[in-house]
C-alpha cells in the first residue's frame, strides 16, 4: 500500500508543481494572482482533446500544437486584461477581470465541448511495477515532464538574458525599466508562459482525471494554496509547496477519506502562514 | 430649520425618498420569481456591504465571505432542527456564533497582506466547503437539510427584514466612517506600517472589524436560508466567495451606497438575459461575464465611480 500511495503523491505533486510554476511565475512578475489559470488549464486539456480527436492528430504532436495555442492566448489575455501598466496595476480588479474571464471560458468550453468529464486516451497505457506498487507510463511521463519543466524554468531565469530581465522586473519594476528593459514584454512573455504552463498541466491531468469544464477550479485553488505555502513569487517555494500538499492531499485521500485530501492540505497551508506568514522561501520584502 | 431645509434642496434626499417608495411598494406588485429574485439580490448586497468594510475601509480583499453567510445559515438550521431552538432565538444565536469565528479566522488571515490575504482566505473557504461537504451526519452534505423554520411567513416579510438589516447596515457603515473607528481603518488601509506609531494597536481594530461584519453577514445568512428552509453544501463552494466580491468591486469599493448598485449589476445581470431564445441562454454566463469584466476594465472604481465620473464630464462639458 505505502509504495502505491508514495507514486500517487508522486504524481499529484507533478501536476500540481506545472500548475503552481505558471502561477508563481506570474504573480513575481506582474504581482496579480491570476484567476483565469484554473480556466486555462481546462482549456488547455480541451483543444488537446480536439486536436487528437477532431483532426487525427496523435497524442504528442498535438501537445506541440496545443501548447503555443495556448501561449498565444495567454498573450491574448494579458494584452487586453491584465498589462501591468494598464487594469492590470489594481490586483482587486485583476481578481474581479479574472472571475468574469472564468465564467466566459468555462461557459465556451461547455458549449463547444459539453459539461460532461471526457477522458481522452494517452498512448503510454503500459503499466510499471515498482515493489508492490504500480504506475502507468502515462504517470511516468507526466512526472518527468514537471521536472524538465522546472529546470527549463530555472535555465531560463538562471541563464539567459531574457530570464535576467524576468527577474529584474519581479525584483523592482520601476528600476528595471530604468535600466532599460522593456517591462511590457516581460509581462507578456511571462503570462503567456505561465498560462501554457497551466495549459500543459491540463493537458496531462486530462486522462488521470477526465476532462471537464470546471476541472480548473480545484487545481486553480491548490495551486494558489502551494504558491502561498512555499512563498509567492519563488520558483524554489513552489517546487516544495507542490511536494509538501501533494503528500499530504494524497495520503491524507488514501489514508482517511477521500474528500478530507483538499482540506488537510489548505489547513496545513494555514498552519504554515501562521507562523511564517511570507511562506517558506518567500522574503519578507515580498509581502506586499 | 436650516438643516431641513437644506434635507429637502438635496437631490440625495428624493433619491432616497423614492427608494423607500420604490422599497415599500414594489414586493407587492411583483411576481413571486421578482419577489425571489429581489430577496437573493439583498442577501448579495448585505455580504458585499460587509465586506466593503474590510475591503473598502480597511484594504483587505477578503474571500471567504461566503463562509461567514454559510455558518449564520447554518446556525440558524442546526439550532432549529437539531436543538430545537424558536428560530428568532436562532436568529440572535447566528451573529453571535459567526463574531466568533470571524474572529478565530482573523488571528492567522489578518497576518496576510493584500493578495496573500485574498488567496488565503480562498483556502479558507475551500477548508469550509470541504468541512460541510464532509460531515453528512451533521451537515446534510451535498443533499441538504429540509424544513428550517421560517422566521416571518410571507416572502414580502423576509425582504422588508432584509432591507431592514440593510438600512442597519448603511446607517452602521456611515457612522463608523465619520468616527475615530473609520479613521483608523483609512490609516491602515493607507499605510499599515505607519499606523502603530501614531500608537495605534492597528491588530485589534482589524480583528474586531473583520468579526463584526462577519456576525452581520452571518445575521443576512440566517434570514436568507430561515426564507428558503433548505440549505445544502452546494451553495458554499469555493467559488462561491467571488459573488460577494465582485458586488463590493462592481458597485465601487470604500463608497457606503456601492454595494447596492453593485448587487443590482451583478446579480441583475443574468436576469437581463434570462429572457433570450434558447440559443442564447446557453451563453447567459458569458454574457454575465463579460458585463463583469466591462464594468471593471471601463471603471475601477465601479458603478459609483462610472457616476462620478461622467457626472464631473458633463459639469466640465456645461462649464465650456
Amino acid at each position: 500500500m505505502i509504495t502505491q500511495v508514495i507514486l500517487n503523491a508522486v504524481v499529484q505533486t507533478a501536476i500540481y508543481m506545472i500548475m503552481a510554476l505558471g502561477l508563481t511565475l506570474i504573480f513575481g512578475v506582474m504581482k496579480i494572482p491570476n484567476l483565469t489559470h484554473g480556466a486555462m488549464y481546462a482549456m488547455g486539456a480541451f483543444i488537446h482533446y480536439s486536436l487528437i480527436e477532431w483532426f487525427d492528430v496523435p497524442f504528442v504532436p498535438a501537445l506541440f500544437i496545443a501548447a503555443p495555442l495556448t501561449f498565444g492566448g495567454g498573450a491574448i489575455l494579458e494584452r487586453v486584461f491584465f498589462r501591468s501598466s494598464g487594469s492590470g496595476a489594481n490586483p482587486v480588479v485583476a481578481i474581479i477581470a479574472g472571475i468574469g474571464l472564468t465564467y466566459v471560458l468555462v461557459n465556451v468550453i461547455t458549449n463547444v465541448w459539453g459539461a460532461w468529464p471526457m477522458r481522452i486516451q494517452t498512448p503510454f497505457g503500459h503499466v510499471l511495477r515498482i515493489g508492490s506498487g504500480a504506475i502507468s507510463s502515462h504517470n511516468v511521463v507526466t512526472t518527468g515532464v514537471a521536472i524538465s519543466i522546472a529546470a527549463l524554468l530555472y535555465a531560463l531565469l538562471k541563464w539567459t538574458k531574457f530570464g535576467c530581465a524576468i527577474r529584474a522586473v519581479s525584483q523592482d519594476r520601476e528600476e528595471a525599466s530604468l535600466i532599460g528593459v522593456n517591462v511590457n514584454t516581460v509581462g507578456l512573455v511571462t503570462f503567456a508562459v505561465g498560462t501554457m504552463l497551466a495549459s500543459i498541466g491540463g493537458m496531462f491531468a486530462a486522462p488521470i482525471t477526465a476532462a471537464s469544464p470546471t476541472m480548473g477550479g480545484t487545481a486553480e485553488t491548490m495551486g494558489f494554496a502551494i504558491i502561498i505555502l512555499g512563498g509567492m513569487g519563488s520558483l524554489g517555494g513552489a517546487i516544495v509547496g507542490a511536494f509538501l500538499l501533494g503528500f499530504v492531499d494524497v495520503f491524507v485521500t488514501s489514508y482517511v477519506s477521500g474528500g478530507w485530501g483538499g482540506a488537510v492540505a489548505f489547513v496545513f497551508m494555514i498552519v504554515v502562514i501562521l507562523i511564517r506568514p511570507s511562506g517558506l522561501f518567500g522574503k519578507k520584502g515580498r509581502q506586499i | 430649520m436650516d438643516s431641513m431645509l437644506d434635507l429637502l434642496k438635496k437631490k440625495s434626499t428624493y433619491i432616497f425618498l423614492a427608494a423607500t417608495i420604490f422599497v415599500v411598494v414594489v414586493p407587492h406588485f411583483s411576481s413571486p420569481y421578482v419577489l425571489r429574485l429581489m430577496i437573493t439580490m439583498a442577501s448579495g448586497i448585505i455580504a458585499a456591504m460587509c465586506l466593503n468594510v474590510v475591503l473598502g475601509y480597511m484594504g483587505y480583499p477578503s474571500l471567504c465571505q461566503n463562509v461567514f453567510f454559510g455558518v449564520g445559515a447554518y446556525t440558524m438550521a442546526l439550532a432549529t432542527l437539531r436543538l430545537g431552538v424558536s428560530p428568532w432565538t436562532a436568529l440572535a444565536l447566528s451573529p453571535l456564533v459567526t463574531f466568533v469565528i470571524g474572529y478565530l479566522a482573523a488571528i492567522p488571515f489578518l497576518k496576510l497582506r493584500s493578495m496573500f490575504f485574498a488567496i488565503g482566505t480562498l483556502a479558507f473557504t475551500g477548508v469550509v466547503s470541504a468541512i460541510l461537504m464532509n460531515l453528512p451526519k451533521i451537515t446534510g452534505a451535498n443533499a441538504g437539510l429540509r424544513g428550517i423554520p421560517r422566521l416571518v411567513k410571507s416572502d414580502i416579510n423576509f425582504f422588508y427584514l432584509e432591507i431592514a438589516l440593510i438600512l442597519v447596515i448603511l446607517v452602521l457603515t456611515v457612522l463608523m466612517s465619520r468616527s475615530f473607528w473609520g479613521k483608523i481603518l483609512i490609516a491602515i488601509r493607507e499605510d499599515e506600517d505607519l499606523a502603530p506609531h501614531f500608537g495605534i494597536n492597528t491588530t485589534r481594530y482589524k480583528r474586531m472589524t473583520f468579526a463584526a461584519t462577519s456576525a452581520l453577514t452571518g445575521m443576512a445568512g440566517a434570514i436568507f436560508f430561515s426564507y428558503q428552509t433548505y440549505i445544502s453544501s452546494n451553495y458554499f463552494t469555493i467559488g462561491s466567495s467571488f459573488t460577494a466580491l465582485a458586488i463590493a468591486v462592481v458597485g465601487g469599493g470604500g463608497t457606503a451606497l456601492g454595494p447596492i448598485f453593485g448587487g443590482l449589476v451583478v446579480v441583475g445581470a443574468p436576469e437581463v438575459f434570462r429572457g433570450m431564445t434558447e440559443g442564447m441562454t446557453l451563453w447567459r454566463p458569458s454574457f454575465v461575464g463579460a458585463v463583469l469584466v466591462l464594468v471593471i476594465l471601463l471603471s475601477p472604481g465601479g458603478v459609483v465611480g462610472l457616476y462620478q465620473k461622467l457626472a464631473s464630464y458633463f459639469r466640465k462639458g456645461g462649464a465650456n
